[in-house]
C-alpha cells in the first residue's frame, strides 16, 4: 500500500491545522531521557541523585489515595476522557437540576491531534504500539488522516459518543448518562476500537462521524509511567480538593464518618437549664443541622428530616473555606462553644460504703435492667408492622414510622440488654476485687421507679422548675430509703415518709405502647432521673475509692447511653405524635399466660439459664469459656423475636413476668 | 564459569570483572538484578534487560557503559573528585601512652609494645600538649576524639586519667564535644577503670582472639603463659556496668583462629557491646600474617557470621558483629571516599616523645611522620602523603568497582606488605550489598537503628583503631 506523504495539510483556517507528528513522543523534562528501564533508587545516595522519571510521586496510582469517586489524589476516571488517541471527552451526568439545553453522555471537549503521543509515524511510537497493541504503522496513519480531515467538522457543534464496537460488541450510548458511558469505556480493552461519534443540536441529532482506532495503553505496561498524552494537572482535574469542599460534599462518607451531622445547640455558661443540661427554653432543645448556614440556635433553624433537605440551608462552598473553623465542637451529642461544662454525672455523692454499692448493683441497678427490656419488648410487639399498617390503615408513611419505632425499641432493648451484661461484669469485678462470692443477678424489680410530673416540652414557668428540682431532689434520695424494689419495701417507706402524695415508683408492668406509656419511658430515661442519677452515683463511688479504671469505664458506658434512650423515646413521641394509638398499636394486645405462650416462655427460660452460667463462669475469670452459653443465649433470643412476632400478630404478649411471678408466690422458678 | 558474551553475569561477582569499566558493580539477589554506581555508592534495583545492557557495554569499556548510564539518567552528579583533601583540620588523636606492654602477641605492630626501641612511657607535658593540640583548631560544636593507645595503655594509668579530665575539662568551657576511647589487653583493667570509663563514656575496645586456648596460643604474656581466663575475669565488670560506656571486642584474625562463627557467638552472650573481626595482614615479625588460602576461609567464615547476622536481625533480634553493622551502615549512607580513613588527613597518632604520625601504627615509623604536638602537622606532609594515597591513584585500586567503599586498604598494611586481600575485600563487599537488600527490603526500618554511630555514645570513629581496609 502506497505510504501517504507525511505532510501537513491545507486547512481552511489556519489557525486548525493540524502540523505533522512529532519525531520523539513526549519525554520527562526531570530526566530528559527515554524511559525504558525500571530503576528503583535503594539508598540515600541513589536516592539524592537519582529523579525517576515519569509523573509526579503524588499521581503516582501505587502512591496514591486514588479511586472513581473522585479520589484524594488522582481521579481515575480522568484516563478514560482520552481512551481514544485524538480526542478528548468529558462526562456529562444528569444531575438533580438537568440544565435546559445541555445534553449529556461523553461530550467530546476537544481534537488533541498533535500532543498525542499515539499518533506518531516516528520509529519509536510504531514499534510500540505494534509491540504492545498490534497496531501497525498503518493503521495509525490512517487514523491520523481521519481526525484531521474531519476536525473541521467535528469542532462545529456539539459531539457525543453514540456508540462503541470492540471485537464483536457493539453497544450504543448515545442515550446514556455520562456516568454510565463512562463505565461502558472503562470495561474496554486496550487494543483496537471502533467508535461512532453524533452530532446533536437541541431535541435535533445530527451527523455522524465513525473512527476507527483503538483504546490506548494508559500506563507503560513495563514501567508503569502515565502515557504522555496527559497534560499536566489532567489527571487530578475535578479532585476532592480543597478538602473542605470534599468535608461538606463527600458522598462516600469518608468525611462524614468523622463530622457530626445533627447535633443539639449550645448551652451557654451560666444559662438556666434542666438537671441534665437541656436548656429551659423547650425551643432550644431541638435538633440542628451541624452544616447550618444559619448559625442561630431557634426553631428556625431546627434540621429537617433528610439530607436534600437540608442541603439548602446548608454552609456553601464559598463559607464553608472561609468559616469552616467556627463550626463548634460537638461533645454528648450538643455543640459546645468556647467552655465546655461537663455533666451532672461528674457532681454525684458517692455511696458511703462498698457494700452500699453492691447492695444498690445487686438489688437494684441490674434487675431494674432486666424489667425494663421486657417492659420495652412488650411495647414493641405491641406496634404494628408496617405491612400490618399497610393492610389495615393504608397510610405509607405510617408504614415507614412503625418501622422506625419498632427498630428504635428494639435498640434500646437490647442497648438495656448490654446494661444488664455490664451490671453484672461491675458486679463479678467488684466481688472478684473484694474476694466476695459473686452470684448473676438475672432477677426482676417489683416496683420501678418514675417521675411523678414527666417533663413536658412547655415547662418554663419558675414554679414548674421549682417542683421539678424538688422531685429531682426526691429522686435522688429513694435509693438510700427505699432498701428494696418490692411493693412491701414501699409500703413500709409510704409509712414512715414524711413527704406524702406520689412516691414515685409504679409497679412493673408490660403495656402496649400508648402515649402515656412512651412520656414513664422518657422520664425513667430522663438524665438525672432514677437510673442517670443512680449510675453517676456509681461512677462516684468507683472514682473515689480509687477502683481500676474499667469498671469506670464500664458504669460511665451505661450512664451516657441512658441519655440516647431519652432521645430515642423523644423521637419515638414526635413520630407518633400526629397519629392515634389505635393506628399504629395492635388492636386488644393481651398478656399472654402460661398456654397460649408457652414457647416463648421457654425461650425466655434458656436465655435467662444461658445467661446465668455464662455470668457465672465469666465472674471466675474464664471468660473465654462463656462463649458457648452466649451463644445459646443468642440463638435463644432470636428464636424468641420470631415467636414474639407471631404471637402479638395474633393479639397476645409475651408474659414476660411470669417466670417470676409464679416464683414469689413460692411456687418453682420454671 | 567462564565469562562470555551470552552470559555476561557468569561467575563470583566478587571478582573484579571489568576493571577496565570499574564505574558499575552487577549483583544479583531474590529482589532481582541490582547495580552499584561505584561514585556515590549509589545502590539501584534494575530490570533484566539494563542488566544486561550493562553487563555487555562493561565488557566494551567506560565510555560505553558512561553512555548506557546517562541515557538513563543515572550517575549525573561527580561526588569523587580528582583533587585531594586540602588541608583538613584535625579532629583525632590516639595517644600512645605507654609504648610498653606485659603481652607478647605474635603478631603485634608494636613488636611487643615498644616499636623496636626501649619501652618508656609518655611524660605528662607530651600528654597534655597533644590535648591542647587537639582543641587547638576546634570550633564550638566540632566533635574530637581522644583515644588511648600504645602498647598497652594502662601500664600508664596516671596519664590517662589526667589527660581525660583535662580534655573534658577544655570540652566544656569551649563547647566541643569529645569522644573518649581506649584499646587495652584487658589484663590490668580494674573495677576503678571500669568507674572511670563509665563516668567519661569511653568506648573500651578489648583485644580477644579467641575463646580460651585459641586466645592464648596468639596473646601469651611475655613469659609464655596464657592471657584468656585473665582478660575474661577483669572485663566481666565492665560489661556489667554499660551504659554511657560500650565496651567492643576486637578479634585480629590470623590463620590460627579461623573459627569466627563461634567466637562471635560467644563474645556476644558474653555481653560485648559489639564483637568485629580485623584479618592480620602485615606484622612486623610476619608472622601470623594471613595469606591467600587463609582469606578464602575468612571470606566463608564472615559471610556465615553474616548470614547469622540477618537471620538473627529478621527474628527481631540484637547481633552486633560489627562488621555487618559497619558495612550495612555505610551501604545505606552511600558512604564513599577516596582514602580508607582519616590517617594523615584529621587522625594522627602520637608517639611517647610527641611525635605526630600518619596513625597509631605508623607510630615511631618513618613512613608515616607528620610533624610534632608542639608545632603542630607537617602541612607539607601532609599535602604529599595525602595526593599519594588517593584511591584513584593507587594500582589495582583505580580498576577496582570497590575502591570508594574500601578506599583502598589500611596504609600500614599497604606500604609494608602490599594488598593481598583484595579478592576477600570485594567478596565480602559484594555479600554486604546483597544482606543490605534483603534487609531493607524485609525490615527497612532496621537500619536506622544497626547504625553504629547512633549507638554510639562516645563518638570515638570506627577507623581508630580498626583496619579500615575491612569496613
Amino acid at each position: 500500500m502506497q505510504e501517504k506523504p507525511l505532510r501537513v495539510r491545507a486547512r481552511k483556517s489556519e489557525s486548525k491545522a493540524a502540523p505533522a507528528p512529532k519525531s520523539k513522543p513526549a519525554t520527562s523534562e526531570a530526566s530528559g531521557k527515554t524511559p525504558g528501564h525500571k530503576i528503583f533508587p535503594r539508598n540515600l545516595t541513589a536516592q539524592a541523585d537519582y529523579l525517576v522519571p515519569g509523573n509526579p510521586v503524588i499521581s503516582r496510582p501505587e502512591d496514591a489515595v486514588a479511586n472513581c469517586f473522585p479520589g484524594l489524589e488522582l481521579d481515575v476516571r480522568n484516563l478514560d476522557r482520552r481512551f481514544f488517541p485524538g480526542l478528548v471527552f468529558n462526562f456529562v451526568s444528569f444531575t438533580v437540576e438537568k440544565v435546559r439545553g445541555m445534553h449529556y453522555g461523553a461530550k467530546l471537549a476537544y481534537v488533541d491531534v498533535p500532543e498525542d503521543p499515539d499518533l506518531g509515524l516516528d520509529p519509536d511510537t510504531t514499534a510500540r504500539l505494534f509491540n504492545s497493541l498490534g497496531i501497525t504503522r498503518e493503521e495509525i496513519q490512517t487514523l491520523y488522516d481521519d481526525i484531521t480531515n474531519k476536525s473541521d467538522q467535528l469542532s462545529d457543534g456539539k459531539w457525543y459518543l453514540d456508540w462503541v464496537k470492540q471485537g464483536k460488541a457493539r453497544l450504543s450510548v448515545g442515550s446514556l448518562d455520562g456516568g454510565e458511558v463512562w463505565r461502558v469505556l472503562r470495561g474496554l480493552e486496550p487494543g483496537r476500537v471502533h467508535i461512532g461519534l453524533r452530532k446533536k443540536e437541541g431535541k435535533k441529532r445530527g451527523s455522524r462521524v465513525t473512527l476507527k482506532g483503538w483504546r490506548r495503553l494508559y500506563a507503560d505496561p513495563k514501567t508503569g509511567v502515565i502515557s504522555g498524552a496527559y497534560q499536566p494537572g489532567e489527571l487530578m482535574q475535578g479532585l476532592c480538593s480543597p478538602w473542605q469542599h470534599d468535608f461538606r460534599d463527600c458522598a462516600c462518607h469518608y468525611w462524614p464518618a468523622n463530622h457530626p451531622d445533627v447535633v443539639l445547640g449550645e448551652i451557654y455558661p451560666g444559662e438556666p437549664t434542666l438537671p441534665g443540661g437541656d436548656s429551659l427554653e423547650s425551643a432550644r432543645n431541638v435538633r440542628l443541622d451541624w452544616l447550618r448556614e444559619d448559625r442561630s440556635l431557634g426553631l428556625a433553624s431546627a434540621a429537617l428530616n433528610t439530607i436534600p433537605r437540608n442541603r439548602p440551608y446548608q454552609m456553601d462552598h464559598f463559607r464553608i473555606n472561609h468559616d469552616w473553623q467556627n463550626l463548634d465542637i460537638v461533645v454528648e451529642g450538643r455543640e459546645v462553644g468556647s467552655v465546655y461544662v461537663p455533666s451532672a454525672l461528674e457532681n454525684a455523692n458517692p455511696f458511703g460504703s462498698f457494700d452500699d454499692l453492691i447492695d444498690e448493683l445487686r438489688i437494684w441497678l441490674a434487675p431494674l435492667e432486666l424489667t425494663l427490656i421486657f417492659e420495652y419488648l412488650y411495647a414493641r410487639f405491641s406496634v404494628r408492622t408496617s405491612e400490618e399498617v399497610k393492610k389495615h390503615i393504608g397510610d405509607e408513611k405510617l408504614a415507614s414510622i412503625v418501622d422506625f419505632v419498632r427498630y428504635n425499641l428494639l435498640l434500646i432493648a437490647t442497648s438495656e440488654m448490654h446494661h444488664l451484661r455490664w451490671a453484672n461484669e461491675l458486679l463479678w469485678k467488684l466481688c472478684n476485687e473484694r474476694g466476695l462470692p459473686f452470684k448473676p443477678v438475672l432477677e426482676v424489680c417489683e416496683m420501678v421507679p418514675k417521675s411523678p410530673l414527666a417533663p413536658s416540652f412547655d415547662k418554663d414557668t419558675a414554679k414548674a422548675i421549682d417542683s421539678y428540682v424538688t422531685i429531682e431532689h426526691k429522686i435522688e434520695f429513694h435509693p438510700a430509703n427505699l432498701k428494696a424494689p418490692t411493693k412491701a419495701a414501699l409500703a413500709e417507706f409510704e409509712a414512715n415518709s414524711k413527704n406524702k402524695g406520689d412516691s414515685g415508683y409504679r409497679e412493673r408492668a408490660l403495656r402496649p405502647l400508648s402515649k402515656n406509656v412512651i412520656s414513664d419511658f422518657i422520664a425513667l430515661e430522663h438524665p438525672s432521673s432514677f437510673i442517670d442519677g443512680a449510675y453517676a452515683r456509681v461512677i462516684a463511688t468507683l472514682r473515689q475509692a480509687n477502683y481500676s479504671p474499667d469498671l469506670v469505664d464500664v458504669a460511665t458506658r451505661i450512664a451516657s447511653e441512658g441519655m440516647e434512650h431519652e432521645r430515642h423515646f423523644i423521637d419515638i413521641n414526635t413520630a407518633l405524635a400526629p397519629y392515634h394509638e389505635s393506628e399504629y398499636l395492635r388492636p386488644d394486645l393481651q398478656v399472654g399466660t402460661k398456654d397460649n405462650a408457652a414457647d416463648a416462655l421457654r425461650e425466655i427460660g434458656r436465655i435467662v439459664e444461658s445467661l446465668r452460667k455464662a455470668y457465672g463462669v465469666a465472674g471466675q475469670n474464664r471468660l473465654e469459656d462463656t462463649n458457648p452459653d452466649i451463644a445459646a443465649a443468642r440463638a435463644a433470643m432470636s428464636e424468641l423475636l420470631k415467636i414474639g412476632e407471631d404471637l402479638g400478630s395474633d393479639g397476645i404478649g409475651i408474659p414476660f413476668f411470669l417466670p417470676w411471678e409464679s416464683r414469689s408466690s413460692g411456687s418453682s422458678r420454671r | 564459569m567462564t565469562e562470555t558474551l551470552e552470559s555476561p553475569r557468569a561467575g563470583p561477582s566478587s571478582l573484579n570483572r571489568w576493571p577496565n569499566a570499574a564505574d558499575i558493580h552487577l549483583f544479583d539477589t531474590e529482589d532481582g538484578p541490582h547495580l552499584l554506581l561505584v561514585d556515590g555508592s549509589q545502590l539501584f534495583k534494575i530490570d533484566e534487560d539494563l542488566s544486561r545492557r550493562l553487563a555487555v557495554a562493561a565488557t566494551d569499556g567506560r565510555e560505553t557503559v558512561r553512555a548506557v548510564l546517562t541515557e538513563q539518567g543515572l550517575g549525573r552528579t561527580r561526588f569523587i573528585g580528582d583533587e585531594p583533601l586540602a588541608d583538613p583540620p584535625l579532629r583525632a588523636l590516639s595517644l600512645a601512652v605507654a609504648e610498653r606492654c606485659n603481652l607478647g602477641c605474635t603478631y603485634c605492630y608494636a613488636e611487643g609494645g615498644s616499636f623496636g626501641g626501649a619501652a618508656r612511657n609518655m611524660p605528662w607535658e607530651v600528654a597534655e600538649a597533644s590535648v591542647r593540640r587537639l582543641f587547638a583548631q576546634a570550633e564550638r560544636g566540632e566533635r574530637v576524639t581522644l583515644a588511648f593507645l600504645g602498647g598497652e595503655p594502662l601500664t600508664n594509668r596516671p596519664v590517662i586519667r589526667r589527660a581525660t579530665e583535662l580534655a573534658a575539662a577544655i570540652a566544656g568551657e569551649r563547647g566541643i564535644p569529645i569522644g573518649f576511647s581506649i584499646t587495652t589487653n584487658g589484663t590490668l583493667l580494674t573495677p576503678y577503670d571500669a568507674e572511670f570509663f563509665e563516668r567519661y563514656g569511653f568506648a573500651v575496645t578489648v583485644s580477644l582472639d579467641g575463646i580460651g586456648a585459641v586466645h592464648d596460643r596468639l596473646r601469651p604474656t611475655k613469659g609464655g603463659r596464657g592471657s584468656y581466663d585473665k582478660v575474661i575475669a577483669n572485663v566481666r565488670p565492665l560489661l556489667a556496668r554499660q551504659r554511657r560506656m560500650q565496651v567492643s571486642a576486637r578479634v585480629t584474625v590470623t590463620p590460627a583462629n579461623l573459627g569466627l562463627r563461634a567466637t562471635l557467638d560467644h563474645f556476644i552472650a558474653l555481653g560485648f557491646h559489639t564483637v568485629g573481626f580485623s584479618p592480620m595482614l602485615s606484622a612486623p615479625t610476619r608472622r601470623g600474617e594471613m595469606q591467600a588460602p587463609d582469606l578464602d576461609v575468612l571470606l566463608e567464615e564472615m559471610i556465615a557470621c553474616g548470614r547469622e547476622f540477618e537471620r538473627r536481625t529478621l527474628a527481631g533480634e540484637t547481633y552486633p558483629f560489627a562488621n555487618m553493622l559497619t558495612a550495612l551502615e555505610e551501604i545505606h549512607r552511600g558512604t564513599h571516599r577516596p582514602y580508607p580513613c582519616g590517617a594523615g588527613a584529621g587522625y594522627f597518632g602520637v608517639s611517647a616523645s610527641g611525635g605526630l604520625f600518619a596513625c597509631h601504627r605508623f607510630v615511631e615509623d618513618e613512613a608515616g611522620s607528620m610533624g610534632h604536638v608542639s608545632e603542630g602537622v607537617d602541612r607539607e606532609r601532609q599535602r604529599r602523603w595525602l595526593a599519594q594515597r588517593m584511591v584513584d591513584r593507587q594500582e589495582p585500586c583505580r580498576s577496582c568497582w570497590a575502591r570508594y567503599l574500601c578506599g583502598g586498604g589500611c596504609h600500614y598494611e599497604v606500604i609494608h606488605r602490599g594488598r593481598p586481600a583484595c579478592d576477600y575485600i570485594r567478596g565480602w563487599l559484594d555479600y554486604a550489598l546483597g544482606a543490605y537488600v534483603r534487609l531493607s527490603a524485609q525490615r527497612p526500618d532496621l537500619l536506622a537503628r544497626t547504625a553504629p554511630g547512633a549507638s554510639r555514645s562516645a563518638g570515638a570513629p570506627v577507623a581508630v583503631d580498626n583496619n579500615a581496609s575491612v569496613p
